[in-house]
């Protein structure tokens, strides 16, 4: 569960340093792992708290602030995406924290949320994305990328589905 | 919502694009969540918990059994968890408390675990269940109230013969010695015979010598009451660790009120501290039940009214009957009260614990907590001696050392075996 939420809230925090780094952000490029870092601590350790909510607030500014620095909107717009996704994640994972539950049961259920909340909203997030900046002239490339990249995670999704439905039998 | 309505608004102040863009992610996550959990209902679920026992000694395992079936209901499949809330204070030592997975209309599950409870009353209150929807944006919670209760009674452990000597005691057969010639076992004194006495027990030798006849008297047995007092002044006590001496002298009251029980004397239980509790005195393995419920449950208070042990309610014990005082002892004036109760005709046996080998031990072999150990141990001394005086039977218990052993010590084994 941890690393999952480490592999958002990171890719997250990359879409939001790299831009800013060819900008030449300092004080930005610096900000962003700090907060990133600070909210996956809170949303791990306290993740049905107002502290995790808060930490969500704070990565909107901070995909907020990408806007006033320059960044391309593409990146802080899935930047957030990822964010809001580490925050239900956590918030789901965390009821695995209040009791004492069987490690299968807790693996199949990573995989639930994996497979049906995780991917397939990412995969819709990602075409929805793709389309808005296809019809406000977005490049070429980048919505190649976008693309390629959402028909990936539905492939991936599709795979995990077929894993789960092979364990379950 | 809020962070996507702040950022749409952001966005059209400054009549930018880009930040209605980013307004739209959170905007359709909270408009998704929204419409889910007005969709989801959970499954009427039926869970059962059932405990292998209802009452334990403290630190002892029980086994917890859930039950967790849907007979009715909505026919989607859900990811749901059930857990039970552990009371306060239990330790899960093995099992899962937590059930995980898909569930179905019909469908059942079984989840256990053992906890390990300390002294109390515990009572498992509830089930908390939550169902999530199938694309896991929205999710419900809910309580399910299912009440059992678990009493862990203080330790008990056996404790050998006491003799108790109280000036008065009931009119039928007991365990405890009368001071009063009839029938019984022990050798009481000689007296004239009268018509109507067992010719059995003319004492032939008596009557060669003084040609009359004589008759030997053996002493009485009867029963007695018996009331164990509880000192729960939060000031009187001092904490080890995990424990207080408070933890310590409920054990020993439990075991004393249980070996009175068990050779059968009426014992009540009064426990001095918050407000005054008192168990109605009674005989056998019922009123133990009732005796150790009540230790479990008690605890030491700070209250003003009952400051110094004055106001130990007297009026509940019959007059003359044996009191056995569990208390630390905290200054003169409780010496002088176990003293005016001993004048009143109280037969008082005073078990007396102490914590000082304990915090020696935490303070170190210094010259000064070893002086501090010495002082500590003479003023205690000097209480207990003055209350020798008056006729009080003292057991004075260092807790890190097991009662029986200082029963023995302070009371005498060749005592016991004279006298029971």
């Amino acid at each position: 569960m941890k690393w999952i939420l480490a592999i958002l809230l990171a890719t997250a925090a990359l879409l939001l340093m790299l831009p800013a780094l060819l900008i030449g952000s300092v004080l930005y490029v610096l900000a962003v792992p700090i907060f990133t870092a600070a909210a996956f601590f809170v949303m791990h350790k306290w993740p049905h708290s107002k502290s995790s909510n808060v930490s969500l607030i704070v990565l909107a500014l901070l995909s907020v602030a990408a806007l006033f620095i320059g960044i391309h909107p593409l990146f802080p717009v899935i930047s957030l995406m990822l964010a809001i996704y580490a925050w239900n994640a956590a918030h789901r994972f965390g009821h695995l924290d209040h009791a004492r539950v069987e490690e299968e049961a807790k693996r199949q259920f990573v995989i639930h949320v994996l497979t049906f909340s995780f991917l397939p909203s990412l995969a819709i997030g990602l075409f929805l994305i793709a389309f808005l900046y296809v019809r406000v002239s977005l490049p070429f490339g980048l919505a190649l990328g976008l693309s390629i990249a959402a028909l990936l995670s539905v492939a991936l999704f599709m795979g995990v589905v077929r894993i789960a439905r092979n364990r379950e039998d | 919502m809020g962070i996507g309505l702040a950022i749409l608004i952001l966005g059209m102040l400054l009549t930018n694009g880009a930040f209605l863009a980013l307004a739209v992610p959170p905007i359709l996550f909270s408009c998704f969540s929204a419409i889910q959990s007005m969709q989801l209902r959970l499954p009427v679920l039926n869970i059962e918990r059932t405990v292998n026992r209802h009452r334990m000694i403290e630190g002892e395992e029980v086994k917890v059994t859930v039950d967790v079936s849907s007979t009715f209901g909505t026919t989607g499949r859900y990811f749901i968890s059930v857990i039970d809330t552990l009371p306060g204070g239990a330790q899960l030592v093995d099992g899962e408390n937590q059930f995980l997975g898909p569930f179905v209309q019909g469908q059942s599950a079984q989840f256990s675990y053992r906890v390990v409870l300390p002294r109390g009353k515990h009572v498992f209150k509830e089930f908390v269940v939550t169902g999530w929807s199938r694309w896991g944006l929205a999710s419900r919670m809910e309580s399910v109230a299912h009440e059992s209760i678990v009493i862990a009674h203080p330790k008990t452990d056996p404790v050998g013969a006491i003799t108790i000597r109280p000036r008065r005691t009931r009119a039928f057969a007991g365990p405890v010695k009368a001071n009063q010639g009839g029938q019984g076992l022990d050798f009481f004194g000689c007296r004239s015979y009268v018509p109507g006495d067992d010719i059995r027990r003319v004492n032939w030798r008596a009557y060669a010598r003084q040609d009359t006849l004589i008759v030997n008297e053996y002493e009485l047995e009867r029963l007695a009451d018996v009331n164990v007092i509880v000192d729960a002044r939060l000031q009187a006590h001092c904490r080890l660790g995990a424990e207080t001496t408070f933890d310590h002298s409920l054990r020993a009251a439990g075991s004393l009120a249980s070996h009175f029980l068990r050779v059968g004397n009426i014992v009540g239980l009064l426990v001095y501290g918050d407000l005054v509790h008192w168990v109605f005195p009674g005989v056998g393995k019922r009123q133990e039940r009732k005796i150790l419920d009540a230790l479990a449950t008690s605890y030491a208070a700070d209250k003003e009214v009952f400051e110094d042990l004055r106001k130990v309610p007297t009026r509940l014990f019959p007059a003359q009957s044996q009191l056995v005082f569990i208390s630390p002892l905290t200054d003169e004036d409780d010496v002088e009260v176990i003293a005016l109760l001993i004048d009143q005709g109280y037969s008082i046996l005073l078990v007396c614990p102490h914590a000082t080998t304990w915090e020696a031990e935490q303070i170190g072999p210094t010259p000064s907590a070893q002086l501090a150990t010495r002082m500590a141990n003479l003023r205690r001394s000097l209480f207990l001696d003055s209350l020798v005086r008056t006729g009080t039977r003292i057991v004075n218990w260092d807790v890190s050392e097991p009662l029986a052993l200082a029963i023995e010590r302070d009371l005498g084994v060749s005592f016991f075996r004279r006298h029971v």
